[in-house]
């Protein structure tokens, strides 16, 4: 079934002590698509990941994988998991090979010889293969991470913070080889992030998160599904408070002395000329702010310090 | 079977570190060094004591190092995966934390054995080698496997609780002492509580089970501390205790949020 939710969050909530970290959230992830998670470091990202692995608890809300609720079907949820939690921690006293064999054992379908050496060879790692993991590099590390993730031919991909510690060509193969894998094997795919610039082009959505909660999803870059996306638009008027009472319908509107800024479609863009012109206000430029999301992160990520 | 495999990943991971290696090499070098001691620095011992009486000397002398492996390996298993933070690539499988968990004890226990097979075996293969077969000995293979037997139980229980005490604490050091000094002055403990009745449910007043063996080259003319005591009643106090640890355990393991 193309466009089903692989992984999707209901609502959910996780409070240690009496402090709330995660406030009601919700998302779901496609098969086919990156899915960029971002949000500042200590918005909470690593711990929803935790959540959606099992690795901590829900304290309210639902997680399903594949249907299977992660709280009460974990084993059948976590057989269509394969994930890189924080740092690519396999053991290191153990040859790549044997790490492989090691996470193999415990996939729910078997895993094959033939399909180890696929993996291996998909990783590029064939010449190091039986060397021990402390002798890797990080971004071999990276890649025997993503291998073992990978053995068990999971629906979703879950890489928390991959390009932490990559140079920018590694980056660069990564996210093409993400794109790739989402694409060839159709799978799901979800990074986290606390930089915008890195992960944008190897997503396909992302949704931002702060203080543990959901601040905005987003299409990304690819030109159609941009017709369908809000994006603020900057109109320069002569009577911005008029302006922006006869925007009020259009949802949240920020005004300045001479421009209003309303988040809109494309389409809505020729109506709202025709409400102001119609109404007398006096429109001197038009400009839809495409780099909005990387604003919005800047501004939540770097807070006031931006000048 | 699944259970199967998670034990041969414990088993390859145990394997794969040097450090496992050494506790073996430890005990085939204490057993050749002890050989060779004997047989120059005491001439007679060639002519008194056979094969299976110094494989019973060697039981004595390094059976409690492997009590100090099976403790630190037992602590290890657990603590080695928070450090190095491969828990979480461990956790996040299919298999449920509390196979997980029991295919690591069940591993040390196999780890326990294999020590003292080897420890049997090097001791025996030495023996003969050095001291015959000839000399006639009081102590025969089944008292030395007897005595064996009577070990295990208690050893279990040591291990299990620093299993226990690495699962609720992480720490290695903690689980490690903690256990060993219980070891030693657990026997204290008993001779201290020896007026009150119930002391005899106290996990180390059980933990002996050569006292209920009739055979005087077993039980060192030792009685059990109580009267009234049964070889059936300490494997079940033993048992008992080893339950509730790994139960406790467990429960923790499972709810435990790894962050």
């Amino acid at each position: 079934m193309p466009n089903q939710a692989v992984v999707e969050l209901r609502n959910v909530s996780k409070s240690i002590g009496r402090k709330q970290i995660i406030k009601n959230l919700s998302f779901s992830v496609r098969r086919g698509e990156v899915y960029g998670f971002l949000g500042p470091n200590g918005s909470g990202k690593t711990m929803t990941i935790r959540m959606i692995v099992g690795l901590i608890s829900i304290t309210k809300g639902e997680i399903y994988i594949e249907g299977h609720s992660i709280k009460r079907e974990r084993g059948k949820a976590l057989a269509h998991v394969g994930a890189i939690v924080e740092n690519p921690e396999l053991y290191q006293y153990m040859s790549g090979m044997k790490n492989l064999i090691h996470f193999a054992r415990m996939s729910e379908t078997p895993v094959s010889e033939e399909r180890i050496e696929e993996i291996v060879r998909l990783v590029e790692l064939e010449d190091a293969i039986h060397q021990k993991v402390k002798t890797y590099s990080l971004g071999m590390r990276q890649r025997l991470g993503i291998a073992q993730a990978l053995l068990h031919r999971p629906s979703v991909l879950i890489l928390d913070e991959p390009t932490n510690g990559l140079d920018p060509k590694g980056i660069r193969q990564l996210r093409d080889y993400l794109r790739k894998l989402a694409k060839e094997e159709d799978i799901a795919i979800v990074v986290s992030s606390h930089l915008l610039p890195e992960v944008e082009l190897m997503c396909d959505r992302v949704v931002i998160i702060q203080d543990g909660e959901f601040v905005a999803e987003r299409v990304l870059n690819r030109s159609e599904k941009a017709a369908v996306d809000r994006l603020p638009v900057v109109f320069e008027v002569d009577d911005a408070g008029k302006a922006a009472k006869l925007l009020s319908m259009y949802g949240m509107v920020r005004s300045d002395e001479n421009s209003v800024t309303v988040e809109a479609q494309k389409e809505e863009v020729p109506e709202i000329i025709s409400l102001f012109v119609g109404n007398g206000v006096k429109i001197y430029q038009i400009t839809t702010l495409t780099q909005s999301l990387e604003d919005m992160f800047l501004d939540l990520t770097e807070g006031g310090t931006r000048s | 079977m699944r259970f199967l495999r998670l034990i041969q990943n414990e088993m390859m991971k145990i394997h794969s570190k040097r450090n496992s290696w050494f506790y073996y090499l430890f005990l085939v070098m204490g057993v050749i060094a002890s050989a060779i001691l004997m047989k120059y620095m005491i001439p007679a011992a060639g002519e008194t004591i056979n094969f299976v009486e110094f494989s019973n000397y060697m039981k004595m002398a390094l059976a409690p190092f492997i009590t100090i492996f099976a403790v630190v390996m037992g602590a290890q298993t657990i603590t080695e995966e928070f450090k190095d933070g491969t828990i979480k690539q461990l956790l996040i499988r299919p298999a449920s934390r509390t196979a997980v968990l029991l295919s690591k004890y069940v591993s040390i226990i196999l780890i326990v054995l294999i020590a003292y097979a080897v420890l049997l075996f090097v001791s025996l293969l030495t023996g003969v080698v050095l001291f015959g077969t000839s000399s006639p000995g009081d102590v025969s293979f089944a008292i030395l496997y007897k005595k064996i037997l009577y070990d295990l139980p208690g050893m279990l229980f040591i291990m299990t609780l620093s299993f226990f005490l690495a699962v609720v604490f992480r720490g290695i050091g903690l689980a490690i002492s903690v256990a060993i000094i219980a070891n030693f002055i657990g026997g204290l403990l008993i001779t201290m509580l020896s007026k009150y009745a119930w002391a005899k449910y106290i996990i180390f007043a059980n933990t002996d089970l050569t006292v209920y063996d009739p055979d005087p080259l077993i039980n060192s003319g030792m009685q059990p501390p109580f009267a009234g005591m049964t070889l059936g009643f300490s494997l079940a106090v033993i048992l008992a205790y080893i339950v509730v640890l790994l139960i406790v355990a467990d429960l923790i393991f499972v709810k435990r949020d790894i962050r």
